[in-house]
């Protein structure tokens, strides 16, 4: 630039722009303006590298987006394509929200590092000569002259426009000499950046395998307890996970019944097996009627006929509840139909806890006692011979 | 040499423009050279109170699991979701303020628009806390990003809209705090400027160096223009992705077209009554009648009425298009949220969302600030209540009647919440007490303005 710089103080906005077109006007060169805000028709200032803030601010922006899209369809249909759900991999809709926001990313990081590196702007502890310039409650104009005769011309048309101050400025730009706190912090620096250093090179002599985790931090839940069933762990080395129970356990609920689904062993339970005392105390007649109406009725009619609606749909029908037969039939035995089944009827231990097996007795019951005798079914053996007493 | 002429400056007072320019630099850079005054302190030992609160359970459900969340089968998404929405909304006034006021050249955004963009950036730290903690395991948080690893490498669904709320957000935090910090630069060489000892080079080192020229000011002011343009655009996209988490769903309730502007003028709505709260509590303790004056909180006030008309133009949307659509689950969950047992909710709801903020058409009420605040409060008690009542009340009645389950919130969730709020005040009351809470730089330009009214 030029070898002497001079720099003239106003106190003023106005006073500021009238001296910067009357030193314009007179063929110096206006190298800078230093104002607490911004402000507009400083003659010479109008030329700006602000478009190419503009420019920085597109490139970003179209790095963004274009990468952008190339990243999610690279991921999504190349490196690793996955089927999710029979979804198309390269989702060009779907991708729009992200490549936006990359877009706008891109564009403000674009804009913002242009304006910090057009202007210089950078953290550091000692700023050469900004505080003479850094006006935070004056306006300062920096005007250049080439030849001793230009800067004593240029000296007097500052004065004259107003100026309260105007002086010299070396072509280093560094006008107060760094103070000593301020270099004091440099260790700051230093340190920070070597401790940086430090740790990175540690870091590539101590953990070199970069395919495995070296450090876990918090291992409780990142390595995760939970083991298969089959497989051996920490508390069962000899044998799988799952431990048989121990021998005699019983389960919670009502005792296991040691009967097969035999015709003897329906005899069997006839005499062994009579409806808890609990269940007759309260039989919870409600329920019996709700389950009755779920797993019997279909089959056995809401009486008890033998008229369900699958026998309506073909099914072969079953003999009512409601004969002589029926009634004569111990509770036990009728336990032992229910739980284990019997000619076509299915067992409904799976479906029928044993509690709600004995309510539904009781209400078959509750049944016959309501309603008359069915004959016996045509063709069967009670149906040929007299009723038992 | 110059150090003699700054030296040899006369008092600064002897002129107007000069006195004007010294008494911006005192008002506003003074509680960050001072000591802070005892209500400052009162409040931050609440602040710090509530913080606290939410530390010990933060780290309580970190130890234990999510399992002490009142979460179940149906409702996956509570409290937490709740939060985040909540707390991504009331960011989104911050960069309307200092965004798109500023490409309307609003110049009366000046005075708020600092308080607005430190709100948003705080709020969207708030927001983070929910969604990351509902990880599980949150020091695998980085794996939503599409890094390369040695999983396969396996990438992220870029075609799930949780994918995009998680670049939504990164974009809009890392614009936001751009914005923020280029705005602050000035005031930075100002305070180093007025400081003395450690905050003089504190200061000086965050200005970078800003010296004033005309030439950086005027890239600035590109580069300021350039932001708020992106901003903008950014912050209709933030909230619109928020809302896809729901809207892409098909959640009765949540599966609707209207959803993203419903959405963004939500989040504009709490964000206006929470700037308006802050802003009538800090003129008042920090004495800034001066900078943020009744005009602009007039204009703030106006901002929330328009907000919340809309935002009763959704509410009648939504009802109309749920009736109008005569499809079965959409008109029951209308019908449940009217009825079912949030009803309470919804009511309360459009009372502070629609019905009460009508009292800002009157000029008195604007101008009584007790009742302003009152009413920005119950605002952002409405639009919590919203976000509640669409996350939850969706969720807990299913189209499956066997799914159907209620959800209450646990001591844990209040308390994370609670330490929510408690995190938001620490950080907005640490901002007032070290960084000027108006910007120095635009006070000034906007005294510069008048000065030149009152020449002509």
């Amino acid at each position: 630039m030029s070898e002497y710089g001079l720099l003239a103080t106003f106190e003023t906005e106005t006073a500021l722009v009238e001296a910067a077109r009357a030193v314009d006007s007179a063929g110096h060169t206006i190298v800078d303006a230093y104002a607490p805000y911004p402000i507009e028709g400083l003659p010479a200032l109008a030329h700006d590298e602000a478009s190419r803030v503009g420019w920085a601010c597109l490139g970003g922006g179209v790095l963004g987006a274009v990468g952008g899209l190339t990243l999610q369809a690279w991921t999504s249909a190349v490196s690793w394509p996955l089927d999710i759900g029979g979804k198309p991999q390269l989702a060009w809709l779907a991708f729009i929200p992200v490549a936006f926001e990359l877009m706008v990313l891109g564009a403000a990081a674009g804009a913002g590092v242009a304006f910090l590196m057009l202007s210089r702007l950078r953290p550091r502890w000692r700023t050469p000569g900004w505080r003479d310039t850094w006006p935070h409650d004056r306006f300062v104009l920096e005007v250049a002259a080439t030849g001793v005769a230009r800067l004593e011309s240029a000296r007097s048309l500052l004065r004259a426009s107003g100026a309260v101050v105007v002086s010299e400025r070396g072509n280093d730009r560094v006008i107060s000499s760094p103070t000593a706190t301020a270099q004091s912090f440099r260790w700051l620096d230093r340190t920070l950046i070597g401790v940086a250093c430090a740790a990175t090179v540690l870091s590539l002599l101590l953990w070199p395998d970069w395919t495995r985790r070296n450090l876990i931090y918090a291992p409780d839940m990142a390595v995760s307890p939970a083991v298969t069933t089959y497989s051996s762990s920490a508390v069962s080395e000899d044998a799988p996970t799952l431990r048989a129970p121990v021998p005699g356990t019983v389960p919670r609920g009502p005792l296991p019944l040691h009967y097969e689904a035999t015709e003897a062993d329906a005899l069997r339970a006839a005499v062994e097996l009579q409806v808890p005392p609990a269940i007759a105390a309260e039989p919870d007649r409600l329920r019996a009627e709700e389950l009755f109406e779920i797993f019997c009725q279909p089959c056995h009619g809401s009486d008890g006929h033998g008229d369900g609606i699958t026998i309506k749909r073909g099914f072969q029908p079953p003999p009512s509840l409601l004969t002589q037969h029926a009634r004569d039939m111990r509770d036990g035995q009728m336990f032992h139909v229910v739980t284990y089944g019997q000619k076509l009827m299915p067992s409904q231990a799976s479906q029928v806890r044993a509690d709600d097996r004995w309510r539904l007795i009781l209400h078959v019951r509750r049944l016959q006692q309501r309603l008359p005798v069915d004959p016996p079914p045509f063709g069967s053996p009670a149906a040929t011979e007299p009723p038992r007493q | 040499m110059a150090t003699d002429a700054a030296a040899r400056m006369p008092e600064a007072s002897a002129f107007s423009e000069q006195g004007a320019l010294t008494r911006a630099m005192t008002d506003l850079a003074g509680p960050a050279l001072g000591r802070p005054p005892r209500g400052w302190w009162i409040c931050f030992a609440v602040a710090v109170s509530a913080l606290a609160v939410g530390v010990v359970a933060v780290t309580y459900q970190l130890r234990t699991g999510i399992g002490t969340w009142g979460l179940n089968r149906s409702v996956g998404w509570a409290y937490d979701i709740t939060n985040f929405v909540f707390w991504i909304g009331v960011g989104h006034a911050g960069t309307l303020i200092s965004a798109i006021l500023l490409l309307f050249r609003q110049r009366w955004r000046a005075g708020v628009s600092r308080a607005a963009e430190t709100m948003t950036i705080i709020a969207i730290v708030c927001a983070a806390i929910f969604p990351v903690i509902h990880l599980g395991r949150p020091w695998l948080m980085w794996w939503v990003l599409p890094l390369p690893n040695t999983r396969g490498p396996l990438w992220v669904n870029f075609s799930s809209p949780l994918t995009w709320d998680v670049f939504a957000i990164l974009t809009y935090f890392v614009v936001s705090l751009l914005f923020w910090y280029l705005g602050l630069l000035p005031d930075f060489a100002s305070l180093s400027h007025a400081a003395t000892g450690w905050r003089r080079r504190v200061f000086g080192w965050l200005s970078l160096g800003w010296n004033g020229s005309l030439r950086t000011w005027t890239r600035y002011e590109r580069t300021c223009l350039l932001l708020a343009g992106l901003a903008t655009a950014l912050v209709i996209s933030v909230h619109s992705v928020v809302s896809f988490d729901f809207a892409a769903s098909l959640v009765p309730g949540w599966h609707t077209t209207i959803f993203p502007p419903y959405f963004v003028v939500g989040a504009i709505f709490s964000g206006m009554a929470m700037v308006l709260a802050l802003l009538v509590v800090m003129r008042r303790a920090m004495a800034l009648q001066a900078y943020v004056t009744l005009q602009q909180l007039d204009a703030l006030c106006k901002i929330m009425l328009a907000t919340s008309g809309l935002l009763g133009l959704a509410y009648l949307i939504e009802t109309l298009t749920a009736l109008y659509g005569n499809h079965g689950p959409d008109r029951f969950m209308l019908m449940l949220r009217m009825q079912g047992p949030l009803a309470a909710y919804y009511w309360a709801m459009i009372a502070c969302n629609v019905l009460v903020p009508q009292l800002l058409w009157s000029g008195t009420v604007r101008r009584n600030l007790p009742l302003v605040f009152a009413i920005a409060l119950l605002a952002l008690a409405g639009m919590w209540l919203e976000r509640f009542l669409i996350i939850v009340g969706s969720l807990q009645r299913d189209f499956l009647p066997s799914s159907w389950v209620d959800y209450l919130p646990t001591r844990v969730e209040v308390a994370t919440l609670v330490g929510s709020f408690g995190l938001f005040l620490v950080c907005f009351l640490l901002f007032c007490r070290w960084l000027p809470v108006v910007s120095i730089a635009e006070s000034r330009a906007r005294h510069r303005t008048r000065l030149q009214v009152v020449d002509r």
